[in-house]
C-alpha cells in the first residue's frame, strides 16, 4: 500500500520538501542483500519456467515414469543440514562469537560438498540402470534439473568458501556477519528450489 | 518549420501510397469476407488515428515552435483530458477487437458439414490425403514411411484402407463445399498458406492442427509454405485448383486408395525388359546412354524417379514445350507405355541395370562448384546419391552433359514450365542460384567428383 | 548512511590513486567507461548486422543479378541480422549502454552499487559477441534457423549451420544472459538503493523509470530464453527430445521422438514478447526526457507515464502467444491473447498522446534531438497502429508471416528505437565528451534516416497485404504477385543502401566532433536533471566531487511561472531559485498546485 501511495504522489508539488525524503538507502538494507533478492528473483523465474516446461512435457504420451534413486532422500537431508548450519553460523556471527561461526561454516561447507557428491552418485546409479538422457524425457529432466541445481549451488559455494576463509583469517572483519547472512539466505533458497525439483521428479 | 513540413510530406505520402498502391489483398476465393471486413475496419480506425495524431503533431510544431519571447505553458497533467483520451482509445480498440473476435469465432468453429482433407508437408514438398468413403483418415506413423508408402499409413488400420493418396503438390477442391484442412508434417515446421483463402496455419510434427475454408471462386491458386523450414523453404510450392464438383470427382478418381497401392502387383522386371527394347534404341541396351543421340544414361537411377519422369512425359508435364527439342522426342516414346503398370515394369528394369561411371566431358572449377553444391545437397544428398523422401533424384554418375542441359533448361524455363510439374517448378526456383553457364559447369564438374 | 561512507571512501581512493590507461579505459569499473564500451561494441556488431541486411536486400531487390549469396547464406544472414539487432545491439545498447551511463548520473550515485560485477558484465557480453561472430568462421557457418531458432528445424539437417552454428549461437545467448543478469542486478539495485538524498522514485526522470522497468522485465524474461536454450542445446547435442518429435529426416527416421515444438515457442515468446518492451521501455523513457528538455515544458502527465510504463511491463507477460496465432497451438487461446494484446495498446497510446501533449503549448526548440523526437513519434504512431492489425487474431491470420509483419516490427522495433538512440546520442554526447555534435550534419543525417527508412518499410506493409511471404530467398513465379512488386522490391533495396550510406555521416560526425566540435559547457540544453549538474564535464570517476548532490524537486521544472529562468535544476533549493521581477513565486510549487 505504501508503494501505491508513493505512485499516487504528485511530484511537482512540494518542491524542496525534504522531511522523510531520502535517497534509496533509507531502508538500511545493504545493497548486497537487495542485490541477492533480485538475483533470487531471477533464479526463481528460471526454475519456475523449468518446472512449467516439465509439467507440460510430462503430459505427452511418450513420458515414462522412473523410480528416482533413493539416495536423493539422503541428499535432501544433507542439504537441509547445510541450510541449518548456515543459519546457526549467521546467528553466531551476529552475536559475535568467532568459534561457533567457524565450526558451523565448516559444517555447512562439508554438507554442501557431500550433497554434490551424493548427486553425482545418483547420476551414476541412473546410468548404471541404463537410464540415459536420450532414452526418455523423464530421464532427461532428471539430469537437467540436478545439473542446473548443482550449478546454482556451485555459484553459492564460491561465496561460502570465501566467507569461510575470512572467518579463519580475519574473524573480526565487520563485513563478515553480513556475508554469512547472505549465504544463509542463499542456502535456504537452494533447499527450497531443491524441494520443488525433487517433488516434481517424484510426482511424474 | 522544416520539421513540420517534413512530417506533413510523410503523412500525405502515406495517404497517397495507400490509395494509389497497386498492391492490395488478392481477390478473395473463399468464404472469409468477415476477415477482409475486419481488416478494412481496422484500416479505417487506425487511418483516422494516424491522420488526426500526426495532424495535431504538425500543427503543434508549427504553432509552438520557438520564437524569442515565447514561454511554455506550465501544466503538469490534466486528469480530465487523460481520461477522455483513455475512453476514446478504449472505444476504438473495442471497435477493432469485437469484429476480430467474432471472425475468429467462425475460424475456430468448423462447420458440421465440412469435409476433410489432410495436407502433408515435408522438406520441401506437399502431398495430400482424402479420407475416402468412410470419412475417416487412417493412422500414420513415421516408422511406416518408405518410397512405396511415402505418407506412412499403417497397413493394419482399416480406416486407412480407403484413404485416397495424392502424392503430388497439386490439390483439387470442389466449389462451395467447406473443407477442414488437417495439417500434418513429416519433419519440421511448415505453414499451409493459400493467399486467396486468407487462412493459414502451421504444420507441426507430432500434432495435427487444422484450419477450414469454403472455396467460392474457381481457379488455380498457389500454396506457399510460410514457416521457415530450411534451405528450400522458398521453393516449397504447391497449387490448389478449385473446380466444379464433377471435375473434382474425376480428378480424385484417378488417384489410388491406400488398399489399391498395397494390392498393386510387384513390377514385372521381365516384362519391363521387353518394353525396354524401344528405349534401348537410343539409351543403349544397358541404359548406358548415347551422347550422339542426346539420350542420357539411365542405369543407376532410382526406380521411383524413372517412373515419375515417364509419367510426366506421357501426360505432357515434360517434353511439351516446343523449345525442348529432345524432350519433344521423348514424349511420344513414353506414350507407347500403355498404363501405370507398364511404366512401373520399365522403371523396375532400369533400376536393375548395372551401374558404372560414365566419362567426364564437362570442364569446370569444381572448387567453385562445391560452394554452389551446398544448396543442391540439401535435397540431393552430400554424395549426390538422391533422397527419395525429398523427391530428389540421384545426380552422381549421370552423364554430365545431360545435367548441364537440364540445368540450362530449368533456368530458361524450358523444363518445369507446366503448372502441374511442381518438382520442376522447384528446380526452376533453385537453379536461380547458378547465375550463368560457368556456374553450371563448375557445379557439374563438382558432381563429377562425387 | 552506510552507503555514503562507502561512497566517500571510493572517492578518496580516486583522488589519491591516479589510474593507468589500462585500469581507466580497459579494465574499468567506472559505469561511464563501461557504458561507452558497451555502446561501441554494440554499434560495431550492429554494423555487421547492417551489412548482412544489405546482402539480403541486394538478393531480394535484384534476384537475377548478384551471385554472391546462396539460399543457405541468405537464411544465415536473416538469422544473424535479426538476432544481432534485437539482442546484441538494441538490448545491449539501451540497457548496457544507456542504462549504465544514465542510472548513476540521473539518480545521483557515484557509480553502480557493484562496480566489479558491472565490469564483468561487459567482458562477458564481449565474449558472447565473439562466440556469436566466430560462427561465421567455422565450417557450415552460422545457423540459418531464423532468429526465433524454432526446433526442430534449427537442429535438423536441411538448415544451414546445423552442426556448429546453432551450438555457438546458443552458447553465445547463454553468455549474453549471464552478462545481462550481472548488469541488470546492478541497474535495479542502484535505482532501489543508491539514489541521492531527496530523489524519491516519483522524482526520477522517466528515462530511469523506463530503463529500470525494462531491466526488471529482462531479469524475469531472459530466464525463459535460458531455459529454452539449454533444452534446445541438449536436444542438439545429447539427443534428448524436449522439443524434437519423431521425424523423417533425409529419408530416415530421426533419433528423436515425442518432443513438442510448440513448447519451445511458448518459452521463446515468453521471453520474446517482454523483449520487445525491454527495447521499447527505455526508448519510451528517454524520449520523454528529450521531449521535455527541448520543448522547455514538463512532461505532460508524469504520473500517467509512470503508471503506463509499469502496466505495460506487467501486461507484456501475458501477451506472448500473439506471436503464435498460426503456430498450431490451441486456437481458442487466440481469444485471450488478442484481448490482452489490444489492451496493452491503451497505455501505449496514452504515452503517445502525452508526448504530443507535452509539445502542445510548449516552446519547441527544433534542435537535432528534437527532430529525432518528432521523427520517433511519427514512426512509432505508424508502427503502433500496424501492431493493432497483427495483435487482433483474425486480422493477423492473412498477414502473419508476410512482409506486413516485416514492415511492422522494423518500424516499431527497428526504426523507432534507433531514432531514439540517435536522438539521445545527439543529446548526451556533449555530456560524454564535452563537445557538441555538428548540427548541420545531424540534420542531414536525420532527414536521410527518416525518409529513407520510411521508404523501405511503408511499401513492405502493402506487399504483405498482397501476400508476399517473408523469409523467401526468391519469389519466382507465382499466380498472384505482379511484376510491379518486384520493381518495388528493387526500390526498397535502393532505399536500404541509401539509409546505410547515410549512417556514415553519423559515424563521421561522432569521430570528427570528438576533437573539433563546439565546446559544450556543463549544461548546453539547460536541462534540469542531475547528469547536467555534475561539477566536471565529462564527469570524472565518482561523478559528484566531494559531496553527493541533494535533490529538491522533480525532474521536469521547466518554464515554471514566476521563475526567472525557464528551467530549475533538480539540485536547486527553493530559496535559491531566481525569481521574475514582481513575482510572488516562492520556488516551491508550480502554478497549477
Amino acid at each position: 500500500m505504501k508503494v501505491l501511495q508513493r505512485l499516487l504522489a504528485k511530484p511537482w508539488e512540494h518542491a524542496g520538501e525534504m522531511e522523510g525524503i531520502h535517497g534509496g538507502n533509507v531502508a538500511g538494507r545493504p545493497p548486497g542483500r537487495t542485490g541477492l533478492y533480485v538475483f533470487l528473483g531471477v533464479v526463481t523465474s528460471l526454475f519456475l519456467l523449468f518446472s512449467i516446461s516439465h509439467q507440460m512435457r510430462s503430459t505427452y504420451p511418450d513420458w515414462t515414469s522412473i523410480a528416482e534413486p533413493g539416495i536423493l532422500w539422503f541428499n535432501t537431508g544433507i542439504l537441509l543440514l547445510a541450510s541449518i548450519s548456515l543459519q546457526l553460523a549467521s546467528n553466531a556471527a551476529l552475536s559475535g562469537s568467532p568459534r561457533p561461526v567457524r565450526n558451523e561454516l565448516l559444517a555447512a561447507s562439508v554438507f554442501s560438498v557431500l550433497f554434490l557428491g551424493g548427486q553425482v552418485y545418483a547420476w551414476k546409479l541412473m546410468l548404471d540402470a541404463g537410464l540415459y538422457a536420450a532414452g526418455n524425457p523423464a530421464n532427461a529432466y532428471f539430469y537437467m534439473f540436478t545439473a542446473v541445481h548443482a550449478a546454482h549451488l556451485l555459484g553459492g559455494l564460491w561465496f561460502l568458501f570465501k566467507a569461510l576463509g575470512t572467518a579463519y583469517a580475519e574473524p573480526h572483519d565487520t563485513a563478515l556477519p553480513g556475508r554469512i547472512g547472505l549465504c544463509a539466505t542463499y542456502w535456504h533458497f537452494l533447499l527450497l528450489v531443491w524441494a520443488l525439483l525433487f517433488y516434481l521428479l517424484l510426482s511424474s | 518549420m522544416v520539421a513540420a513540413v517534413g512530417i506533413l510530406v510523410l503523412v500525405i505520402g502515406t495517404l497517397l501510397f495507400h490509395f494509389l498502391s497497386p498492391w492490395w489483398l488478392t481477390p478473395l476465393a473463399a468464404d472469409w469476407q468477415s476477415l477482409d471486413d475486419t481488416l478494412i475496419i481496422t484500416f479505417w480506425i487506425t487511418g483516422v488515428v494516424f491522420v488526426v495524431l500526426n495532424g495535431f503533431l504538425i500543427w503543434v510544431v508549427i504553432k509552438y515552435r520557438h520564437r524569442p519571447g515565447l514561454k511554455a505553458h506550465y501544466e503538469p497533467e490534466s486528469h480530465k483530458l487523460e481520461w477522455w483520451l483513455t475512453v476514446i482509445t478504449t472505444v476504438g480498440v473495442i471497435g477493432m477487437l469485437a469484429p476480430g473476435l467474432w471472425a475468429w469465432h467462425s475460424i475456430v468453429t468448423v462447420p458440421e458439414d465440412a469435409r476433410e482433407v489432410e495436407v502433408v508437408g515435408q522438406q520441401w514438398n506437399w502431398s495430400f490425403r482424402f479420407p475416402g468413403e468412410d470419412g475417416v483418415l487412417g493412422q500414420v506413423g513415421i516408422e511406416e514411411m518408405n518410397p512405396a508408402n511415402s505418407l506412412g499409413l499403417k497397413a493394419d488400420d482399416p480406416a486407412g484402407q480407403d484413404d485416397v493418396l495424392v502424392v503430388s503438390g497439386e490439390l483439387h477442391l470442389p466449389l462451395g463445399i467447406p473443407y477442414k484442412f488437417v495439417l500434418r508434417s513429416k519433419d519440421v515446421l511448415h505453414n499451409f498458406t493459400v493467399p486467396e483463402f486468407r487462412v493459414k496455419m502451421d504444420l507441426v510434427p507430432g500434432m495435427t492442427p487444422y484450419v477450414w475454408a469454403k472455396p467460392t471462386v474457381a481457379g488455380r491458386y498457389d500454396i506457399l509454405c510460410q514457416e521457415l523450414c530450411g534451405i528450400g523453404h522458398f521453393a516449397m510450392r504447391g497449387s490448389v485448383v478449385v473446380e466444379e464438383e464433377a471435375a473434382f470427382d474425376r480428378w480424385l478418381d484417378a488417384y489410388p486408395t491406400f488398399a489399391e497401392v498395397q494390392e498393386m502387383a510387384a513390377p514385372n522386371v521381365a516384362m519391363g525388359q521387353a518394353q525396354f527394347a524401344v528405349c534401348s534404341a537410343c539409351h543403349g541396351a544397358q541404359g548406358e546412354g548415347n551422347v550422339l543421340l542426346n539420350a542420357p544414361k539411365l542405369a543407376g537411377q532410382a526406380e521411383w524417379y524413372v517412373q515419375r519422369q515417364l509419367k510426366n512425359f506421357k501426360h505432357g508435364l515434360r517434353g511439351a514445350e516446343p523449345s525442348d527439342a529432345f524432350g519433344m522426342q521423348m514424349a511420344p516414346m513414353a506414350a507407347t507405355l500403355a498404363d501405370d503398370a507398364a511404366i512401373a515394369n520399365v522403371a523396375a528394369y532400369v533400376a536393375s541395370l548395372p551401374d558404372f561411371l560414365p566419362p567426364a566431358t564437362v570442364q569446370g572449377d569444381s572448387k567453385r562448384g562445391q560452394d554452389f553444391y551446398v544448396t543442391c545437397q540439401a535435397c540431393h544428398g552430400a554424395a549426390g546419391q538422391g533422397i527419395w523422401s525429398m523427391s530428389a533424384p540421384r545426380l552422381s554418375r549421370l552423364n554430365d552433359w545431360y545435367l548441364v542441359r537440364q540445368l540450362q533448361n530449368y533456368k530458361q524455363g524450358i523444363r518445369g514450365a507446366h503448372p502441374s510439374d511442381l518438382h520442376g517448378k522447384q528446380m526452376r526456383l533453385v537453379s536461380g542460384v547458378l547465375r550463368d553457364d560457368q556456374s553450371i559447369n563448375d557445379t557439374v564438374a563438382y558432381i563429377n567428383q562425387l | 548512511m552506510a552507503y555514503v561512507a562507502i561512497a566517500d571512501r571510493d572517492h578518496e581512493q580516486h583522488l589519491h590513486d591516479p589510474q593507468s590507461f589500462v585500469t581507466k579505459y580497459i579494465w574499468s569499473q567506472d559505469h561511464k567507461i563501461i557504458a561507452i564500451q558497451y555502446s561501441l561494441t554494440a554499434i560495431s556488431v550492429g554494423l555487421v548486422a547492417l551489412v548482412l541486411s544489405l546482402s539480403m536486400r541486394l538478393q531480394l531487390g535484384f534476384p537475377d543479378t548478384f551471385s554472391f549469396i546462396t539460399p543457405g547464406e541468405y537464411y544465415q544472414a536473416i538469422t544473424m541480422h535479426g538476432m544481432i539487432m534485437v539482442i546484441y545491439l538494441l538490448t545491449a545498447l539501451l540497457l548496457g549502454g544507456f542504462g549504465n551511463y544514465l542510472i548513476p548520473l540521473m539518480c545521483g550515485a557515484r557509480d553502480m552499487v557493484f562496480p566489479y560485477m558491472n565490469m564483468l558484465s561487459y567482458w562477458v557480453y564481449l565474449l558472447s559477441v565473439f562466440v556469436l561472430l566466430s560462427s561465421f568462421f567455422i565450417s557450415g557457418g552460422p545457423t540459418g534457423a531464423g532468429w526465433t531458432l524454432y526446433p526442430p528445424q534449427s537442429v535438423m539437417p536441411g538448415t544451414p549451420g546445423v552442426g556448429g552454428g546453432i551450438v555457438l549461437m546458443l552458447i553465445s545467448l547463454v553468455l549474453f544472459i549471464v552478462a545481462f543478469t550481472m548488469g541488470g542486478l546492478n541497474y535495479v539495485t542502484t535505482v532501489l538503493q543508491a539514489r541521492c538524498r531527496g530523489m524519491t522514485m516519483m522524482r526520477m526522470p522517466l528515462a530511469v523509470w523506463g530503463i529500470f522497468t525494462a531491466t526488471v522485465l529482462g531479469l524475469l524474461a531472459f530466464p525463459a530464453l535460458l531455459v529454452s536454450g539449454i533444452m534446445l542445446l541438449l536436444d542438439a547435442l545429447a539427443g534428448t527430445s524436449f522439443f524434437a518429435p519423431a521425424m523423417l529426416s533425409m529419408g530416415e527416421e530421426s533419433r528423436h521422438a515425442g518432443g513438442s515444438p510448440i513448447l519451445f515457442q511458448h518459452l521463446f515468446w515468453f521471453f520474446g514478447h517482454p523483449e520487445v518492451y525491454i527495447v521499447a521501455l527505455p526508448a519510451f523513457g528517454v524520449i520523454s526526457d528529450l521531449v521535455a528538455v527541448h520543448a522547455r515544458k514538463n512532461i505532460f502527465g508524469y504520473r500517467m507515464m509512470v503508471w503506463a510504463i509499469l502496466s505495460i511491463g506487467v501486461i507484456s507477460f501475458v501477451v506472448w502467444a500473439h506471436h503464435m496465432y498460426v503456430s498450431g497451438m490451441n486456437p481458442y487461446f487466440g481469444f485471450f491473447f488478442a484481448t490482452t494484446t489490444l489492451i496493452i495498446a491503451i497505455p501505449t497510446a496514452l504515452k503517445v498522446y502525452n508526448w504530443v501533449l507535452t509539445l502542445w503549448r510548449g516552446n519547441i526548440h527544433l534542435t537535432v534531438p528534437m527532430l529525432f523526437v518528432i521523427g520517433f513519434i511519427f514512426t512509432f504512431i505508424n508502427g503502433g497502429i500496424t501492431g493493432l492489425f497483427l495483435g487482433n487474431v483474425a486480422v493477423d491470420m492473412p498477414l502473419s508471416d508476410s512482409y506486413f509483419i516485416v514492415g511492422h516490427f522494423h518500424m516499431v522495433m527497428g526504426v523507432s528505437p534507433i531514432l531514439v538512440i540517435f536522438g539521445s546520442i545527439y543529446h548526451w554526447y556533449p555530456k560524454m565528451t564535452g563537445r557538441m555534435l555538428d548540427d548541420r550534419l545531424g540534420r542531414i543525417h536525420f532527414w536521410c534516416t527518416l525518409f529513407g527508412t520510411y521508404a523501405i518499410y511503408l511499401p513492405m506493409h502493402y506487399l504483405g497485404i498482397l501476400g508476399l511471404p517473408r523469409r523467401y530467398y526468391a519469389l519466382g513465379d507465382t499466380s498472384f504477385i505482379p511484376d510491379s512488386a518486384q520493381a518495388m522490391n528493387a526500390g526498397i533495396s535502393i532505399a536500404a543502401l541509401f539509409v546505410a550510406l547515410s549512417q556514415m555521416i553519423f559515424l563521421f560526425n561522432l569521430a570528427w566532433s570528438r576533437k573539433h566540435g563546439k565546446p559544450a559547457g556543463g549544461n548546453p540544453w539547460n536541462a534540469t536533471t542531475l547528469e547536467w549538474q555534475t561539477p566536471q564535464t565529462p564527469p570524472v570517476h565518482g561523478n559528484w566531487g566531494k559531496d553527493l548532490p541533494v535533490v529538491y524537486r522533480w525532474a521536469y521544472d521547466y518554464s515554471v511561472p514566476g521563475a526567472a529562468q525557464d528551467f530549475i535544476p533538480q539540485t536547486m533549493a527553493p530559496e535559491d531559485v531566481p525569481r521574475d521581477v514582481g513575482s510572488t513565486y516562492d520556488g516551491r510549487e508550480g502554478a497549477h498546485a
